[in-house]
């Protein structure tokens, strides 16, 4: 069973099991992160950026029923708002080296945030399709047009159209 | 240890088995679907035994010593009972076999037998190709029990297991079930060779890495110098090591991100397409050296198998792989026409290697090609190109003149055809492949004419027919063309873009990522 016969077609509550791992910028927990920096935009959007460093574990899926769906964090799309952000002119005493670089190179201000996935909250997950395309094959002249699986996953209470930068653009 | 009669096909001596070389930081295996039952070699009386070990092989003949995984006894018998075995040189043992491991079956022979038990003098149920991959389910005094699709059907039989080597797991998706049993893992020869290497080499195959390819040609076009260090043939063993570097820690005080340099291990057998033996996956460009496709393999082997690969990624992910350098991306809505020329010209001169995403979809407006009448319409989209496809989600159909209200479709990306719905609407579908639609409108309701109809929405393909520019796909730069327009590299090899202007390159792509390309070491 692929990932939309087991969530079903329409988006559903879930919790998120896995592996509890240091959180990147706080002294908490988290079971999924994702560090950015850039130029981030009032509404939420990225224009530039970096991800300098996110979680490789991948999920679980806990429904209701308690049935547990295994994702590999390669199929996750997170549509989610950052649990942390700061920001910096680049010129502050406490602004790490590699922001006031940043910032020298591209202009300020430079925005921090974390996007996480955390333990016994319920985030709405939704299969979905991505299509993308493959050469065509020996002898063929038609390329492949294939399709992946994948699951948004988002805040009930804060949903976001965008996904997160890791998330942006993949291919 | 008793010796056997020997049954995998096979004209040469076998050798005593040793271990691999110890510089090694990752070898060749297989990362997914392992049972946890397993028990790794070197655990002392554990579920398999390390090695092939007879006695008539202790000089250790062979130039290149072979490593025979062996199961031990599952009931915990003293010894295995391994045949003689001769698998080809250079191929990649794993020095355990788990349930649960993809690989291959390699013998010297073109064809080999599959027992219907393990041991000796078990019949042969079946013969099959050299190289049939195929995955561990079960083991039995120096057998293996695998499991392989042959003819469109799942087969199951016994082999020595001295003649299994692990190899990444392949790539299937859910319209190719039946992918296993059109590969074969064949050996590439003679040592590729990196020597005239550069950014448009490597040419992506039947595998959704269109990110990986166009991610390692970037970094080839950049600095080839540097991307001919990532990968080593070592002749003695005949193992190729290629370089990569993955994240190892980050420091939230400092913000510094630090980066292990690994080399992964991987045989010279890649996954050919049935009897053509052409590569299944990333092809040899020009150079006909297949040292991308060594690549392609060694990272499959660290992300878990071709199939993880296929999960998609993103171009920057791959760039710093090979460079151990963050890598930026950015929106191109951020530039203005202006600025890309200079941007690319500046990026090239600091030597960044460049990769960049097309959008997924375009949309088309105001086309009218209903007919019919009475309630009753039916048409096709007209596409400016065959391989093009309606988007699902995206359609939607409305009556210049304000008739009857307007429709649009329920589909979600994927769907093959929906339904058309609206206030006025009394069914209709969709068929996105097709490019087709029909929609009756509720008795009462209907335009005035058909050809007030307009269907609007967004198609998937190429986006733009002249200029050659594919939907939803990674390429790398690869110079200015007359001062004034882009040329791009589709990692297919295959149906390049046109030179862009800055308005064209704006228009199709969305995302755009660097990173710099440190200097060869060889260089300093």
């Amino acid at each position: 069973m692929n990932l939309i016969e087991q969530l079903g077609p329409e988006p559903l509550l879930v919790r998120v099991t896995g592996k509890a791992q240091p959180d990147a910028l706080t002294p908490g927990t988290v079971l999924w992160f994702e560090v950015d920096h850039g130029h981030r935009a009032e509404d939420g959007s990225w224009s530039k950026w970096v991800t300098p460093w996110h979680s490789r574990d991948d999920v679980d899926l806990l429904l209701e029923d308690g049935t547990v769906i295994p994702v590999r964090w390669r199929a996750l799309r997170l549509a989610l708002s950052p649990a942390v952000t700061q920001i910096f002119a680049g010129d502050e005493p406490d602004c790490p080296p590699p922001l006031t670089e940043w910032v020298r190179q591209n202009g300020g201000p430079v925005t921090v945030a974390e996007y996480a996935l955390v333990a016994d909250q319920p985030y709405l997950a939704r299969a979905r399709r991505e299509a993308y395309w493959m050469p065509p094959g020996h002898g063929e002249s038609q390329p492949t047009r294939a399709e992946r699986v994948v699951v948004e996953l988002s805040d009930p209470d804060d949903p976001q159209e965008r996904y997160t930068p890791l998330f942006t653009g993949w291919l | 240890m008793s010796k056997q009669r020997q049954r995998a096909p096979s004209s040469a001596a076998s050798s005593r088995a040793s271990e691999p070389s110890a510089s090694t930081a990752v070898a060749q295996s297989n990362q997914e679907a392992q049972s946890d039952l397993s028990v790794s070699s070197g655990e002392s009386g554990g579920w398999w035994e390390s090695y092939v070990e007879t006695p008539e092989h202790d000089a250790g003949r062979s130039k290149h010593p072979v490593r025979g995984p062996t199961p031990a006894d599952a009931e915990g018998e003293d010894g295995v009972d391994a045949p003689e075995l001769a698998p080809p040189e250079g191929i990649h043992r794993p020095k355990s076999v788990k349930k649960g491991a993809w690989g291959a079956l390699l013998t010297k022979e073109p064809t080999l037998d599959l027992l219907s038990a393990p041991g000796p003098d078990a019949s042969v149920a079946k013969t099959i190709p050299n190289g049939t991959p195929c995955q561990v389910v079960d083991a039995k005094a120096g057998y293996i029990q695998v499991e392989l699709r042959l003819g469109g059907k799942a087969e199951k039989g016994w082999a020595p297991s001295g003649i299994f080597s692990d190899q990444p797991r392949l790539f299937m998706d859910e319209k190719n079930k039946k992918l296993q049993e059109d590969y074969t893992w064949t050996s590439v020869g003679e040592e590729q060779s990196t020597q005239d290497l550069k950014g448009t080499d490597v040419q992506q195959g039947y595998l959704g890495d269109c990110y990986f390819i166009a991610g390692m040609n970037a970094v080839g076009n950049a600095n080839p110098d540097f991307l001919k260090e990532s990968v080593i043939y070592d002749s003695s063993t005949g193992m190729y090591k290629v370089r990569f570097y993955v994240p190892k820690g980050f420091d939230r005080r400092t913000y510094q991100k630090t980066y292990e340099e690994i080399w992964v291990e991987v045989d010279g057998y890649l996954p050919t397409e049935g009897d053509s033996k052409s590569g299944a996956y990333a092809r040899a460009g020009d150079d006909k050296s297949q040292w991308g496709a060594i690549m392609e393999k060694a990272w499959a082997v660290h992300s878990g198998g071709y199939t993880a690969m296929g999960d998609g990624g993103l171009g920057e992910e791959t760039m710093e792989a090979l460079t151990g350098n963050v890598s930026e991306y950015r929106e191109t809505s951020q530039l203005t026409t202006k600025e890309v020329i200079p941007f690319f010209k500046k990026a090239k001169k600091e030597g960044l290697a460049i990769y960049t995403g097309s959008i997924g979809s375009m949309a088309f407006t105001k086309q009218t090609p209903l007919t019919g009448a009475n309630g009753h319409y039916q048409g096709t989209v007209a596409q400016s190109h065959e391989w093009n496809e309606l988007q699902p989600g995206t359609i939607h159909v409305t009556d210049v003149k304000g008739n009857v209200g307007a429709a649009r479709d329920t589909g979600s990306p994927g769907d093959a055809e929906a339904s058309l719905t609206g206030a006025d609407v009394a069914g209709g579908t969709v068929d996105y492949k097709g490019n087709t639609l029909s929609i009756d409108y509720r008795k009462g309701k209907q335009p005035a004419d058909a050809k007030d109809l307009e269907v609007t929405g967004e198609y998937e393909g190429v986006l733009d027919v002249a200029k050659m520019v594919i939907a939803c796909h990674g390429y790398s730069f690869d110079k200015i063309v007359n001062g004034r327009q882009i040329q791009l590299y589709n990692p297919w090899g295959s149906s390049q873009p046109k030179p862009l202007t800055p308005t064209e390159y704006l228009r199709y792509y969305s995302t755009l990522s660097t990173v710099q390309v440190p200097q060869a070491k060889g260089k300093k």
